[in-house]
């Protein structure tokens, strides 16, 4: 007994002293091996990093053209799914990714989020592949300004590169990112590094880097593992983000960039309502306080407040009732709206060749000038140059009124009366065309008697 | 001897190289003894007069005109002017013609006979009524010279007459002798004067000398001298050639001319007034006319003991609207006028400055102004911080019937709208002034399709031919051209369509190529503005308005807007870009011009079918350019009402609320706040402001709570400003 509980005591206190000793000697391995904590990390990371190029398709130019993109994507599951940015791979025909052991697979859309520039692809790996390795995610919450982290990705083409720098900022609003605040870094972002890991020393991915500021040096903006986490969750589930749509423009209570301060201490101000809107129909005015949300509070008193506030509406089910306590001229009442969904605006717009322009449906999520000339209608997105469009005096952004009379209400009714007039002899191509151009209403005579093809811009 | 030598040539040119209107057989006439006779009468009378221009000091400052350019190039290029002279005394002194150059411009002049000796002149006088000035020795010798005597000239249709012009080339002297087309005699000019009219020798180095010199008859006598560009002969015993007259007319020496301007000088003191016009600062005058010297200054003579003064001008009915205040300066006193009216057929306008000090002009009731005869002028003009007269004589040439059967006097030198002009004697006869024609002028430019009607022609005026507009003035002047405030100046008449200028491609795809004349004409029209007159009378988007008539219309008026340069317009964005046109375009501007009330008809295509709409013209409501405005100093915002074509462009009803920004002072709380101009406050306070009274109360009522909310909206978006009222 005697020796069995010295064995005991000697153990205990043995690993206790290693413990300690471990202990000590861990955070000297921190100090001194510091270089060791950078190559432990890139060796974790790096084969995680895929290489993304997307062939792109627009009509921006009036005419149908593809386009190489090139970005960075990590991936997050063994069977191949790869996050990356929305503006890398939407509107992408075919996606290429090469992966850090040169292995070059295809891969297919699983879902885009427009609003947090997000995307998840699936590599299209054979069954027999073995399993790709992971990233993880780490808590992008628990970071500090002047942490050390490492972006990971593809910079003006170069894959698997790394840039090295300290967190400028966990909570960066910008104007862009209106459901997720941004994490600044002076870590070198280029274009190129979409879609790539923002790492901490751990080798946890805590952003995936997103943007940088035009101007101005070492303001690379990477958007918050956790909110990637999310969305990547309801992406791999339903390959699209369900938002609500309520019609309201909130402002923070405190806008120190306009020099906006009211007097509240919670809740979030209405700025102004859509017209028509869910909650325009509800009655809710400009000036009104909404101090909870179907229960729950929302507090935009900051401009870093207003993108939780906003997810909050946003995460609302779409036709149901929802109740909002208001404040307004001192008085509290509830308020009930019923949300629309927000739409998933994925069409790229239709090229008209023998017009040799593109056009695109008018949506007040996309083109919020035009739609409110007119709610529903077609209007120019892009004009061939040199091309019959352009020669009649089209330009992108004029709205589609008539054309030869019909008015053109939708995209269908536009496509069959171009259908239409691709059956005209040759000679009799014109068309009288009613647009809208600056509010006011002008009238182009159309001729598409020429035949430009395809071509160069 | 002297080392330029000349000789005379005698060269004989045929007639049928002349541009004669009609020109009759003349026999050969290389044997014409009226040739030799005129060679040798004319040879020895015969001068080159070679005069050297001074350098005006004054000229890069001045207005100018074509002559001068001439003249600085000769005193330039130190280029001695080349003039024929004439020998008309037997003491040498020589007639040469009056080219207009001022006479402190005459530098050393010397005159070469057909003995090759050159001689020093120097002006003594000017002839009263010809064209001509007198050149005597600068040195007076007792030699007898041969000098020219003319003939009496009994001209008769088509007698003979022959023309001796020297030609300069270089050193040489060459004589041209030309048969003169007799059949240039043209009679029956409605005055009954006799004209002749001589053609310039295009071929000729100086223009100054391009004029044949003199006239002989088939004899070979001399009959006359043309100093002028019209020969011509009045039954009234006055004329531009005559041989004997010439040498008959009055002289008048240069110490007579110094003292007449001396006079003149003296007798205007008291009447001439300093009137200074002062601009709206938000017009376009104000920026362009008063940026050379900082100020507009006008010179206008006082009529009567009451203060009115008429001032001599070329401002323009535009200008005139944008007139803010008028004031009569005297020495350091100023004396505030009021404008009493700009006259509809010249550039002139009547202010009254109660209190004015001086002796008013007398004017004459009658002005004996004969064509041919010097006159005097006096302009008096602010330079280089100072009143600057100047005094000249001048003499004029009739040009021809103007507009309302006036006879146009044009002077033979340049004279500055302002010019006072005085008779022979130095009595106050008229002033210069340009000939008004807007009204009619501006609808024909733009029938024409120029961009703008060419500028006033000027003319001078005699007092006597005004002499009923200044006893009763009032239906003299024109109605519209007086000072206003902005939204007076601004409004317009309007018809309530907006529309686009109508091009061939457009026209041929609505089958209009016929009524637009493929699509040269035609306003198509894109919008009609409810309620409007236009709406009323049943006009629609897709009309095409094609002429325009009112009665005193030369005729129907086509309505074709020239194309702009640029006219594409970007799309509108979200504050900071006026997204509405002005409301004054091409066709406000006429029916404006056309003024309210008046009948007009328009002829429009429209459905496939011309038809005629007649109309009574209508004053448009306020628009924004036309709208009062509210400034806000606290804020440092100007808003103005919303006005029915900002309504219309928005889609905004009729009933809503609003007051559109139109402007934000740099630097202050509107503008760190981020509001722009064309935003659109709708709420103050919570409360809605429909108008500027409402603005303005709410305003009042925040100044006292120190804080101030807005609602601004533009375009579908709305936001929420605070701002904090308290002075920092």
């Amino acid at each position: 007994m005697r020796s069995f509980a010295r064995v005991c005591l000697c153990g205990w206190i043995l690993s206790v002293f290693l413990l300690a000793v471990s202990g000590c000697a861990a955070q000297v391995r921190e100090r001194e091996d510091f270089r060791d904590v950078i190559q432990n990390v890139q060796k974790a990371v790096f084969p995680t990093l895929v290489f993304v190029k997307p062939i792109k398709q627009h009509f921006g130019t009036g005419q149908l053209t593809r386009q190489q993109v090139l970005g960075s994507g990590v991936i997050i599951t063994p069977d191949g799914l790869v996050v990356t940015n929305s503006h890398v791979a939407k509107d992408s025909v075919e996606i290429k990714c090469v992966l850090y052991n040169s292995e070059q697979w295809p891969a297919q859309v699983v879902g885009v989020d427009a609003d947090t520039d997000l995307a998840l692809l699936r590599l299209r790996i054979p069954a027999d592949h073995p399993p790709l390795p992971t990233a993880s995610f780490g808590d992008s919450d628990a970071l500090q300004e002047g942490q050390f982290v490492m972006a990971f990705g593809s910079p003006l083409g170069f894959a698997r590169s790394i840039s090295f720098g300290v967190v400028s900022c966990t909570r960066r609003y910008l104007e862009i990112g209106a459901f997720n605040l941004w994490i600044q870094t002076d870590a070198a972002i280029n274009p190129g590094n979409s879609g790539g890991p923002l790492v901490n020393d751990r080798g946890e991915v805590i952003g995936i880097n997103t943007v940088r500021a035009a101007f101005g040096e070492n303001l690379g903006f990477a958007i918050p593992s956790n909110t990637v986490r999310r969305i990547a969750a309801q992406l791999q589930a339903h390959g699209r983000v369900d938002r609500a749509y309520f019609g309201i423009q909130l402002q923070p209570i405190r806008d120190f960039i306009r020099d906006v301060i009211l007097d509240y201490d919670r809740g979030v101000l209405v700025g102004g309502v859509e017209y028509p809107s869910p909650a325009a129909a509800a009655g809710l005015k400009a000036g009104d306080l909404i101090l909870s949300c179907n229960g729950i509070p929302v507090n935009g008193i900051f401009l870093e407040d207003m993108p939780s506030v906003r997810t909050v509406f946003a995460d609302q089910r779409a036709g149901e009732e929802t109740a909002l306590l208001v404040q307004r001229n001192g008085e509290t009442i509830t308020i009930g709206v019923r949300p629309t969904e927000k739409p998933q605006l994925t069409t790229e717009g239709v090229e008209l060749e023998a017009w040799n322009c593109s056009v695109q449906e008018i949506s007040k999520f996309r083109s919020p000038v035009l739609s409110y000339f007119v709610p529903n209608g077609v209007y120019i997105l892009g004009v061939r140059k040199g091309g019959n469009a352009q020669s009649s005096g089209l330009q992108p952004g004029d709205i589609l009124l008539t054309i030869g009379g019909q008015p053109v209400p939708d995209l269908l009714t536009l496509q069959e009366i171009y259908r239409q007039s691709t059956l005209l002899e040759r000679g009799k191509r014109t068309l009288l065309l009613e647009i809208l151009r600056g509010g006011y209403h002008q009238y182009l005579a159309l001729d598409f008697n020429r035949e430009v093809k395809r071509g160069a811009e | 001897m002297h080392v330029c030598s000349f000789l005379l040539a005698l060269t004989v040119t045929f007639p049928g190289q002349m541009e004669a209107p009609q020109a009759p057989e003349v026999p050969a006439v290389a044997a014409d003894p009226a040739v030799q006779r005129v060679y040798d009468a004319l040879l020895p009378a015969l001068s080159i007069v070679r005069i050297t221009v001074l350098d005006d000091p004054e000229a890069p400052y001045r207005d100018r005109a074509p002559i001068q350019d001439l003249y600085d190039n000769h005193s330039r290029l130190r280029l001695p002017m080349s003039v024929a002279g004439v020998r008309v005394t037997p003491e040498g002194t020589l007639l040469i013609r009056d080219s207009g150059l001022p006479l402190k411009r005459y530098g050393p002049i010397e005159a070469w006979d057909a003995s090759g000796q050159s001689k020093p002149m120097k002006v003594s006088a000017v002839l009263e009524n010809h064209a001509g000035v007198l050149l005597e020795p600068a040195v007076s010798t007792d030699a007898r010279l041969p000098c020219i005597s003319f003939a009496p000239a009994q001209l008769r249709k088509a007698e003979p007459l022959w023309v001796a012009q020297p030609a300069f080339l270089e050193d040489t002297l060459a004589l041209r002798v030309d048969a003169a087309a007799t059949a240039a005699i043209a009679a029956g000019v409605k005055d009954d004067a006799v004209e002749m009219v001589w053609w310039q020798d295009r071929h000729a180095p100086d223009p100054l000398s391009a004029v044949p010199v003199l006239l002989f008859n088939g004899q070979g006598e001399a009959v006359g001298m043309v100093l002028d560009e019209a020969a011509w002969r009045s039954d009234k015993e006055l004329n531009s050639w005559v041989g004997l007259s010439i040498l008959e007319d009055r002289r008048l020496d240069t110490a007579a001319l110094e003292a007449t301007w001396m006079r003149l000088r003296a007798g205007c003191e008291g009447s001439l007034k300093e009137v200074e016009v002062f601009f709206r600062s938000d017009s376009r005058a104000g920026q362009y006319l008063s940026a050379g010297e900082g100020r507009y200054v006008l010179y206008g003579l006082l009529l009567d003991a009451g203060g009115r003064i008429f001032v001599p001008t070329e401002l323009d009915r535009d200008a005139i609207r944008q007139i803010d205040r008028i004031v009569v300066r005297e020495g350091e006193r100023i004396v505030e006028a009021q404008f009493e009216g700009l006259f509809r057929d010249y550039g002139a306008f009547l202010i009254r400055a109660k209190g004015v000090a001086g002796t008013p002009a007398v004017l004459p009731a009658s002005v004996s102004f004969p064509r041919g005869r010097i006159f005097h002028t006096l302009s008096v003009a602010r330079r280089y911080g100072q009143r600057q007269v100047e005094t000249d004589y001048n003499r004029y040439l009739d040009v021809a019937k103007g507009y309302k059967d006036t006879r146009i006097l044009s002077p033979r030198k340049p004279l500055d709208v302002g010019a006072l002009i005085f008779d022979a004697e130095g009595r106050l006869a008229g002033f210069y002034a340009p000939i008004r024609r807007e009204e009619r002028d501006e609808i024909l430019a733009r029938q024409a399709r120029r961009q703008q009607p060419q500028g006033h022609q000027r003319r001078i005026f005699l007092f006597p031919e005004i002499a009923a507009d200044l006893a009763g003035p009032k239906g003299r002047f024109d109605p519209v051209a007086r000072p206003m405030s902005r939204q007076e100046e601004q409004g317009l008449c309007w018809l309530g369509v907006e529309f686009q200028p109508m091009t061939p491609a457009v026209a041929r795809a609505m089958n209009a190529e016929g009524p637009t004349r493929n699509g040269a004409r035609g306003l198509l029209v894109t919008g009609v503005y409810d309620p409007s007159p236009a709406a009323r009378m049943g006009l629609r988007r897709g009309d095409i308005l094609l002429t325009l008539t009112f009665p005193g219309a030369p005729g129907e008026i086509d309505l074709a807007q020239p194309p702009r340069a640029g006219e594409g317009g970007r799309g509108p964005g979200i504050g900071g870009y006026r997204i509405w046109r002005p409301r004054r375009n091409y066709f406000t501007a006429i029916l404006t011009l056309l003024g309210e009330g008046r009948p007009a008809t328009l002829r429009l295509f429209s459905g496939g079918v011309e038809r005629r709409l007649d109309f009574q013209i209508e004053k448009a409501p306020q628009d924004f350019d036309s709208a009062p405005q509210h400034e806000d100093s606290a804020l440092g915002l100007t808003v103005r009402p919303m006005t029915y074509d900002v309504r219309d462009v928005l889609r905004l009803p009729s009933d809503a609320p609003g007051v559109v920004v139109s402007d934000v002072v740099a630097g202050s709380k509107a503008a760190v706040a981020q509001i722009r101009p064309y935003e659109i406050i709708s709420q103050v306070d919570g409360r809605k402001v429909s108008g500027l009274k409402d603005f303005e109360d709410a305003l009042r009522a925040a100044a006292a709570r120190q804080r101030v909310e807005l609602l601004v909206f533009l375009l579908g978006q709305s936001r929420i400003v605070e701002i904090d009222l308290a002075h920092d």
